[in-house]
């Protein structure tokens, strides 16, 4: 095993802290979010028109995970999943935009 | 401000449908140049990834109102603004697909919100700012909220107008416009100042990997133009 040159290392060393800051923030610091409307939310029920909305499906609708119900854990979850699902979506997408390899 | 399905009527829904497929057309082919020295971290990656996280973090901007970063202006001081529109694109996929957040239907009036209102505004602010601020070392984070401060009323603005013109409901528009505007300013000063504090731990800890930073000798250099925005040659329409 080639030992990895410093320049890549710090790479990888600031990968992984961001990564695990943006996991702190989407289940742990997701946990003290405050759960009144949104300015849109708000906007929309003072004008009348919230009733317009139509409800969407998803498999973490409302940041809850399926079968762990709704609490800490369940939003904790589902922001980890979250993180995984762009995290891989956005490397895929940066393959594209390189067609020929790296 | 992720917008549901229902709020616009279907015309208008392809319509922002269109301008999001193109507009992503168009970040991805950029993206290829801008993201040319990456340094071996998947930034636009991380970039994503981390605004997906902050958007779950809704904090009070008034009484039994709250906000959440947008991340338009973030994205683009840290990746540039054309990957910085592919970013708030591929959150808004996997929220309106997974996370019922945003209708799926509304998803190109949410990336239109998001990723080119939300990222131009934002960009097009922090450049102007860049060259009014003088060079210190706190000018490229105050920058950076001047410009995330004004992408959230712009995009708030622009839902506005599409409501008004393609809404479900009829409502009285200068109102409408004034609230979104009021409230949407509250939430922008948070907006700003999430944004300022990670471009500031950006440039603390790796200014090479911050696209801001890589081109802020080249944003001073040049004496501002009137009106700031992109050197491009100006052409009067036939």
């Amino acid at each position: 095993m080639t030992p990895l040159h410093p320049r890549a290392r710090s790479g990888c060393r600031f990968t992984a802290a961001a990564i695990g800051l943006a996991l702190v923030v989407a289940c742990g610091l997701s946990l003290l979010a405050v759960g009144s409307p949104d300015g849109l939310e708000f906007v929309a029920r003072d004008a009348g028109f919230s009733s317009t909305a139509r409800e969407s499906t998803g498999v973490f609708a409302g940041y809850a995970s399926p079968g762990v119900g709704s609490g800490s854990l369940s939003t904790a979850l589902a922001g980890a999943a979250g993180c995984a699902a762009v995290f891989g979506l956005a490397m895929l997408a940066i393959r594209l935009t390189r067609p020929r390899g790296r | 401000m992720h917008v549901p399905d229902g709020f616009l009527d279907a015309q208008t829904s392809i319509l922002t449908g269109a301008i999001a497929v193109g507009a992503l057309a168009l970040a991805m082919r950029r993206t290829r140049s801008e993201s040319a020295a990456e340094l071996g971290v998947p930034m636009i990656a991380l970039t994503a990834t981390t605004i997906f996280a902050a958007q779950m973090v809704n904090f009070p901007v008034g009484d039994g109102v709250s906000g959440h970063l947008l991340g338009g202006a973030l994205a683009a001081v840290l990746v540039g603004p054309a990957a910085a529109m592919l970013c708030l694109s591929l959150v808004l996929i996997v929220q309106a697909t997974l996370f019922a957040d945003g209708g799926v239907g509304a998803l190109g009036t949410n990336i239109v919100l998001f990723a080119v209102v939300g990222v131009l505004v934002g960009w097009g602010v922090f450049l102007l700012a860049v060259r009014l601020l003088p060079e210190r070392r706190w000018s490229l984070a105050a920058a950076a909220g001047a410009g995330a401060l004004a992408s959230v009323p712009a995009a708030a603005l622009v839902f506005s107008a599409l409501f008004a013109v393609a809404g479900a409901a009829a409502v009285d528009v200068p109102a409408l416009f004034a609230a979104m505007f009021g409230w949407h300013l509250l939430i922008g000063v948070g907006e700003a100042a999430i944004t300022a504090l990670v471009l500031s731990a950006m440039l603390a800890v790796r200014p090479d990997l911050a696209y801001a930073a890589r081109i802020a000798p080249r944003l001073r250099a040049r004496p501002a133009p009137v009106g700031g925005g992109a050197p491009a040659p100006v052409t009067v329409p036939a």
